[in-house]
């Protein structure tokens, strides 16, 4: 199982490496230079060299101070967590890297390149945590640049542009058995830097594709469960259903049956009675009466154990605003509420038509819209109607298919004679107009 | 958080940028309090000397009366043999000395390296013309069309004449303007004398590179230095050396022939010419006839006189430019300066204004023995008469190469035929 803590420590002994390659390379310029003095070669090394050279002490220590510089950039940036929360800070660090990368081999008169493989791995280990890092568009981008970026890094092509001071110049003035080793070693350590480089690569894309297989388990693990809730959930909610509907059959029985069967058989003596006693029939009747009186009672009380309890005990307006505020409560959706009815006083069917349509729109919102803010304006447009909009601010529709929650909302609204209309474009619009008093159907 | 951290690395970057530039400013100003020169010690014309740096250290006093802040150093007792390695020793270790003299043949290769500051701007914030100095001596400084170094000092090679000897033969004293064809003509004469001792025309010294010089022939391509020996102009100035070496049939005519009375002409340096007829030196080279001197030889229009020139310039790295030109100004144009420059270093000054004045004639007249003859109107037609020398990279090294082969040729005698092969390996050489 590769670990994190195995990528750290191959970027820190490349980050090693890179300072001994950096301290040879200087050191090389120092020693040729002194070689060809104390040989008093100075005139033909200058003959070959086609142009002046600079201080080789000069390129020591503007190579090592640079290094220096950005070793500590570096350090500081891996052991700073502020860089790894912020994206933008932590790219931006990674662009003052690759600038003090650029001086350091302009300092050793580019001839060595290998610094900007440390960059690369230093960016790619930074970003590891990027979700688009893992677009190959942006992965493509950054292999082009690292390659074009190597090939003109290339002293024997960047000479051709500017006067540079060719190390294997300096090199050719040592003496033959120790020129060719040294150069030897520069290779070597070059060579080295780039296994490591590769090394690093393919640990990193080992571990990056573990990670990605753990989180495909746990993910796997988790939809399994939610599957379960579901259906969990839709059981429970068909024993609700099944319980609401039994009990709704038994309140039938029991108060419209009852008064139904005693309305059926005073009926049956009232016909039997007419013929015979006017009187008795007609005391038959009040019976009846009476008893279709009892039976709409009956029948009132049980439509009455249907409605939201909510509604009960306040009115409209209140109902409305504590359901509302139980929904900001209990979800993280921002709910925009006026109320300009007044103190309109609604039938109780009506009521509860109103309070169906706002609880399932919100329900609606919150499930396909993802909103995070619903707005509700209650106004009254003119006389003759009340008008209702709400509105999210969620992903809408395009095409709206009529599932079960549509549709009771119409079935709802032409209960009472209104209108329903629906809107998909910018998030979710339904707006419901509701006849005022008197055109009521009861 | 995010904050503070942006505000302490601004906070950061701005402190070590200002103190940076603080930095800079202070070694500014401590590099602009030193000067320094590279120099060698002898004279540049391998003519004894004695006093070493008496033009420098007079230079220096008149530049100290200006600039009293301003110290100058020099590194003494390098011998102008080591100078160019010196000097490239301190090239390579990057301490360049701010002002360096440099010598005719080392200009072009270290020009070429961009060893030089250019001059050009300086010349003009001055108001410096070229016309305050010699042409083929300010030319000489110049290298892919910049100005990179000022003339200090010129020896402009003169023919001197065996006076009593052309008298003998009953020959007029060449003109001034003499071709190089009257040349071989009297050469011709002098060699053929039927006389008991042998006489020679000319010493082996006026080479072939004198000829090429008197036919106005251009060797060197400008552009990419290839070597042209074919045209029209060379074919005949090689012919001409051809006659002289076929008619005295040895290249043993050397400068003690000379002194010993059995040679017409001989080409030499004018320092050369100063120093061997004025005491002392005229004394011990104990010559029993009279000298004379005139122009090298040329076509006409054709400048055919060969100069050396020494120059000073500003090293691309020196640390204190401003304090360079200044004293190199001081050095190249003050006219006390150039007159102490020829009196002492016993060639010639660069600026005309120096050598046409009466103090000229004063300084070529001191301590010269008998012979009045070079007078600064003779001078300083000679001066304007320097021929220019082609500038590129390996103009030394093909010179030399060009110069072994046809020496061959002209000792082996086959100099006309072995003139295109000769061409054609040099220019290979040069690709290769």
């Amino acid at each position: 199982m590769p670990k994190f803590k195995v990528l750290i420590s191959l970027r820190r002994t490349m980050l090693w490496l890179n300072f001994f390659a950096i301290l040879f390379n200087a050191t090389l310029f120092i020693y040729a230079t002194d070689y060809v003095i104390k040989t008093s070669q100075s005139y033909q090394f200058l003959e070959s060299l086609h142009h002046i050279p600079d201080s080789p002490r000069a390129i020591f220590g503007e190579s090592i101070i640079s290094f220096s510089i950005l070793a500590v950039v570096m350090s500081f940036h891996h052991h700073y967590s502020a860089f790894k929360q912020d994206t933008e800070l932590n790219n931006t660090i990674i662009f003052v890297e690759f600038i003090l990368a650029i001086f350091v081999f302009l300092s050793l008169r580019l001839t060595y390149n290998g610094i900007f493989l440390l960059i690369f791995v230093d960016f790619i280990i930074s970003n590891r945590n990027q979700y688009d890092f893992r677009d190959y568009l942006v992965w493509m981008m950054v292999v082009v640049f690292l390659l074009f970026l190597l090939v003109i890094t290339d002293y024997s092509i960047l000479s051709h542009f500017m006067t540079l001071p060719d190390l294997t110049i300096y090199l050719n003035f040592l003496p033959s058995n120790i020129g060719p080793k040294l150069l030897v070693w520069k290779n070597f350590i070059t060579i080295l830097n780039l296994t490591l480089f590769i090394l690093i690569l393919i640990y990193f894309a080992i571990y990056q594709l573990n990670q990605e297989n753990d989180i495909q388990n746990k993910l796997a693990l988790a939809s399994k469960a939610n599957y379960e809730l579901k259906n969990y959930a839709a059981l429970s909610e068909y024993i609700a259903k099944d319980r609401e509907r039994k009990r709704i059959a038994r309140d039938i029985h029991d108060s419209v049956g009852h008064a139904l069967t005693g309305i059926a058989a005073g009926i049956d003596a009232t016909l039997v009675l007419i013929d015979v006693d006017k009187d008795a029939t007609k005391k038959q009747l009040v019976k009846i009466q009476t008893a279709v009186k009892e039976g709409i009672k009956d029948v009132r009380k049980a439509l009455n154990r249907i409605r939201p309890g909510a509604l009960n005990n306040y009115t409209l307006q209140e109902s409305l605003k504590k359901m509302l505020k139980e929904y900001a409560d209990i979800s993280r959706i921002k709910i925009d509420f006026s109320y300009h009815w007044g103190s309109a006083d609604f039938e109780k069917t009506t009521e509860d038509v109103v309070f169906r349509i706002i609880e399932e729109a919100i329900t609606n919102s919150l499930r396909h819209g993802h909103a995070n803010q619903v707005s509700i304006a209650c106004t009254k447009p003119d006389q003759k109607t009340y008008q209702m909009v709400i509105k999210d601010n969620g992903t809408g529709a395009q095409k709206i298919v009529p599932g079960y929650g549509i549709t009771q909302m119409k079935e709802r609204v032409a209960i009472i004679n209104g209108k329903i209309s629906f809107d998909g474009q910018n998030g979710f619009t339904i707006v419901v107009d509701i006849p005022a008093e008197g055109d009521m159907y009861d | 958080m995010k904050r503070k951290n942006k505000i302490i690395i601004i906070l950061v970057t701005l402190i070590l940028v200002i103190s940076g530039a603080f930095y800079w400013q202070y070694r500014v100003k401590e590099n602009e309090k030193t000067l320094t020169i590279g120099l060698y010690t002898s004279s540049s014309w391998n003519v004894p000397n004695g006093h070493q740096y008496k033009v420098i250290d007079y230079a220096i006093r008149k530049f100290k009366q200006e600039h009293p802040n301003i110290k100058i150093k020099y590194e003494s007792g390098i011998q102008q043999d080591d100078y160019r390695n010196w000097l490239s020793e301190k090239i390579i270790e990057n301490k360049t000395p701010d002002l360096i003299i440099v010598p005719n043949r080392d200009f072009n290769a270290l020009a070429s390296e961009g060893a030089f500051k250019n001059l050009s701007s300086f010349m003009w914030q001055d108001n410096i013309k070229n016309s305050t100095f010699y042409a083929s001596t300010l030319k000489a400084g110049q290298y892919g069309g910049q100005q990179l170094a000022l003339p200090y000092e010129a020896n402009p090679t003169l023919m001197v004449m065996n006076k009593t000897l052309l008298q003998k033969f009953k020959i007029k004293t060449p003109s001034y303007d003499w071709t190089p064809q009257q040349f071989y003509k009297l050469c011709h004469q002098v060699t053929y004398s039927n006389t008991k001792k042998k006489y020679y025309g000319v010493t082996m010294n006026y080479n072939w590179q004198d000829a090429q010089f008197a036919y106005g022939a251009q060797i060197f391509n400008k552009n990419d230095g290839n070597v042209e020996l074919t045209s029209d102009r060379s074919r005949r100035a090689f012919a001409l050396i051809e006659n002289i070496v076929n008619d005295q049939s040895t290249f043993n005519v050397t400068s003690q022939l000379f002194d010993k009375g059995r040679v017409a002409f001989m080409p030499l340096g004018l320092a050369q010419y100063r120093t061997y007829t004025s005491y002392p030196f005229h004394i011990t080279r104990n010559n029993k006839f009279l000298w004379k001197c005139t122009k090298m030889p040329g076509m006409e229009g054709i400048k055919a006189t060969p100069i050396e020139t020494t120059m000073f310039a500003i090293s691309s790295k020196a640390k204190n430019t401003k304090g360079a030109w200044e004293f190199m100004k001081l050095l190249c144009t003050n006219k006390k300066v150039q007159r102490e420059v020829m009196k002492t270093n016993m060639g010639c000054s660069v600026l005309p204004a120096v050598v046409k004045s009466t103090q000229a004639q004063k300084i070529l007249d001191e301590k010269v023995i008998n012979f009045h003859n070079l007078t600064i109107k003779k001078l300083d037609l000679i001066m304007k008469d320097g021929a220019v020398l082609p500038k590129f990279k390996d103009y030394n090294d093909n010179l030399e190469k060009l110069d072994y082969k046809i020496q061959n040729a002209l000792k082996a005698g086959n100099l006309e035929t072995q003139l295109f092969n000769i061409q054609l390996q040099v220019n290979q050489s040069e690709t290769n």
